[in-house]
C-alpha cells in the first residue's frame, strides 16, 4: 500500500491518488474540528480538504509526514473559521469571550465530560501553544514532532514545552488534590 | 515519519492526574459516510469542475480507516557534550540595574553596529561560520542557531536527556536538525515564512527592521491588546524567542531587553554565569510553580542560557520532589548568528 507521501507526491500529476488521503484521515480531521468547532466540523472537513489539495503541490516528501502537513493545513482552516465567528459576533454585538479562541469550545467539552474545574482553570492558564501541543498529542495522537510542525515550532521547542505543561498539571493535580476535584475516574 | 529525539520521555508527556479523563474527553463519533463522501466529492469537483453530483453518489460508501500512531524513533548520532547536570549559575543580586541600563544599551548598542557584528560565543564551533565582514544581521539569508537541551529525567537512573539541535531561520521558514541527525523543515508549506510569536501575535522576518527600537513603544507594539494573567509569562517568552533565535538588530535587542528587565515581576541579577561558564546577566520570572530565567549577555544582548528551574520546594517530578532551584530545562545557545546556507533535507526513510 502506497504510504501517504507517496501519494501526497504522486496527485500532483494524478488527482486520483489524492483520494485515498481523503478516506485514510477523514476520521482524524473531523476529530480535530469536532472538539473544537463543534458545530461546523462537516464543513470545516470538506474545506480542509479542499484546501489542501489545492497546495498539494507545495508538500514535499522530504519535508515531513504527510499526517502532520495535513493537520497543519487543518489548522490554518479551523482559525480562519474562529477568526470568522469573531468578526461575526463582532457585528451582531453577539460577541462572547474570546470567541476567536477555540479554547472555549474546548472548555465546554472538558465540562460536558465532566473534567474537573482544576483541571479546565490549570488548561486555561497554560500559555496557548502548550495547550495546544498537549490537546493536539492527547487527542490527536500525534507525536510530539508533528505537533510541533503542526504548531510551527522546533521540535526541540515543543518537548520543552510540553514538559513545562506537564509539570504544571502535575503540581495542580497532584495527589495531594482529592480525585472528586481532578475528576479523574481513569 | 520523521524521527524524534531520543534520550527522551515523550511516552510520559501525559503521565498527569487526570490525563485519563482529559484523553476520554476527545472521544467524537466518527463523520458519517455521507460526510466523508461530501468531502471527496468536493476534491473530485475541484480536480474535474466537469464532474457533477454523481460523484457524491459514488463516493458515498468510502471507508475511513483509523488513523494510528506510527511514530517511530531514531537514535541519536550527535555527541554529548559533558557539561554540569547541576544549577551551574552564580547569581548575585541584586542591585538598582535598570538605572543602569540606558548607559549600556546605547554602549552595546553603539559597539555592535560599528563593528557589523553579531553575537558569536561559538568556542566550539564546528567552522561553518561566515566571515566576519559577512557577519552582519539582515545581509545573511540564514540564521544558525546552536543549542544543546537537557531535560531532567522521571527517574535518577534515566540517561540523560540532553540533546543538541541547530536550527537555520530564513524569511521562508525554519530548518533543523534534532539530535536525530535528519534535517528536516519545521515551518509549515502554508505558513507563510519564518515568524516569532509574541502575546498571540505572529513578527515576520521583515517585520523585525520595522518594529520600534523605544522600549516603551516596542512594548505597546508587542502586547497589543493581550490581557491576563497570562501576559508576563507570554512576554517573557517572546523575549526569548526574539533575543534568542531572531536576527534582531543591535538596537531593537537593546530594546527588547529593556522590555525583559520591564515585565511586572522580572528580577535582574549580574554577576551569573550559564552551565559552559559564560558571564552573564540573570533575568529571572516567577511563573507558577516554576522559577524562568534567561541568562543573556549584556554586551550584544543575546541569550547565552534559558535555565526553568522549581520555584519553591516539594515539586513533585517523577518520583522524586524537587528543591527550590532545581533545573527542570535548560537550553544552552552555543552559537548564534548569520549563515550563508543552510543544510540539505534528509530523504524521508
Amino acid at each position: 500500500m502506497a504510504t501517504d507521501e507517496e501519494l501526497l507526491t504522486r496527485s500532483r500529476s494524478d488527482a486520483s491518488a489524492f483520494e485515498p488521503l481523503v478516506e485514510r484521515h477523514s476520521r482524524a480531521l473531523h476529530g480535530y474540528f469536532a472538539r473544537r468547532a463543534p458545530g461546523a466540523a462537516d464543513d470545516l472537513l470538506a474545506e480542509a480538504w479542499l484546501r489542501a489539495y489545492a497546495g498539494r503541490t507545495t508538500y514535499d516528501a522530504a519535508r515531513g509526514p504527510a499526517r502532520a502537513w495535513l493537520f497543519g493545513v487543518a489548522r490554518n482552516v479551523l482559525a480562519a473559521h474562529w477568526r470568522g465567528q469573531e468578526r461575526r459576533a463582532s457585528v451582531t454585538a453577539f460577541a462572547d469571550e474570546g470567541s476567536s479562541d477555540p479554547w472555549h469550545a474546548v472548555d465546554r467539552r472538558l465540562d460536558a465530560a465532566a473534567v474537573g474545574p482544576l483541571m479546565r482553570q490549570t488548561l486555561a492558564e497554560l500559555p496557548a501553544v502548550e495547550r495546544e501541543l498537549l490537546l493536539l498529542i492527547a487527542w490527536e495522537q500525534l507525536s510530539p514532532t508533528e505537533a510541533a510542525v503542526v504548531v510551527g515550532v522546533p521540535a526541540g521547542t515543543a518537548r520543552s514545552r510540553l514538559h513545562r505543561a506537564r509539570t504544571r498539571l502535575r503540581a495542580a493535580l497532584g495527589p495531594s488534590v482529592p480525585l472528586s476535584l481532578t475528576g479523574d475516574l481513569a | 515519519m520523521t524521527g524524534q529525539d531520543t534520550h527522551t520521555d515523550d511516552g510520559a508527556l501525559l503521565d498527569f492526574p487526570g490525563a485519563g479523563r482529559l484523553r476520554a474527553a476527545g472521544r467524537v463519533a466518527p463523520p458519517s459516510a455521507d460526510v466523508v463522501a461530501a468531502a471527496l466529492a468536493a476534491v473530485r469537483s475541484a480536480a474535474d469542475p466537469t464532474a457533477g453530483a454523481e460523484q457524491a453518489t459514488g463516493a458515498g460508501r468510502a471507508e475511513v480507516a483509523h488513523q494510528a500512531d506510527g511514530a517511530s524513533r531514531v537514535e541519536a548520532v550527535d555527541p554529548l557534550i559533558g557539561l554540569e547536570r547541576e544549577p551551574a549559575a552564580e547569581i548575585v543580586p541584586a542591585r538598582t540595574w535598570r538605572r543602569r541600563l540606558p548607559v549600556l544599551v546605547s554602549a552595546a548598542a553603539v559597539a555592535a553596529i560599528a563593528l557589523g557584528a553579531t553575537f558569536q560565543p561559538w568556542s566550539d564551533s564546528d567552522g561553518e561560520r561566515v566571515s566576519p565582514a559577512a557577519e552582519r544581521a539582515g545581509t545573511a539569508p540564514y540564521w544558525e542557531v546552536r543549542t544543546l537541551q537537557w531535560n531532567r529525567t522521571l527517574d535518577r537512573d534515566d540517561r540523560p536527556d540532553e540533546s543538541h539541535e541547530t536550527i537555520w531561520l530564513s524569511r521562508s521558514g525554519t530548518r533543523g536538525k534534532p539530535s536525530n541527525g535528519l534535517v528536516q523543515d519545521y515551518t509549515r508549506e502554508d505558513m507563510g515564512g519564518t515568524v516569532w510569536v509574541i502575546c498571540g501575535k505572529p513578527v515576520g522576518w521583515d517585520e523585525l527592521r520595522k518594529l520600534p527600537t523605544d522600549p516603551a513603544a516596542l512594548r505597546s507594539r508587542l502586547v497589543g491588546k493581550a490581557t491576563g494573567d497570562s501576559v508576563p509569562e507570554e512576554l517573557f517568552d517572546g523575549m526569548e524567542d526574539l533575543l534568542a533565535r531572531s536576527p534582531a538588530e543591535p538596537k531593537l535587542r537593546a530594546a527588547l531587553f529593556e522590555v525583559l528587565t520591564g515585565i511586572p515581576g522580572a528580577r535582574v541579577m549580574e554577576g551569573a554565569k550559564d552551565s559552559t561558564g559564560r558571564a552573564g546577566t540573570v533575568v529571572e520570572l516567577d511563573a507558577d510553580t516554576w522559577r524562568r530565567q534567561l541568562i543573556v549577555d549584556t554586551k550584544t544582548f543575546h541569550v547565552l542560557e534559558a535555565v526553568n528551574r522549581a520555584r519553591n520546594d516539594g515539586l513533585a517530578w517523577g518520583s522524586e520532589k524537587l528543591r527550590s532551584g532545581d533545573v527542570i530545562h535548560r537550553t544552552t545557545y552555543l552559537s548564534v548568528g548569520p549563515a550563508w546556507q543552510q543544510p540539505p533535507l534528509s530523504p524521508l526513510k
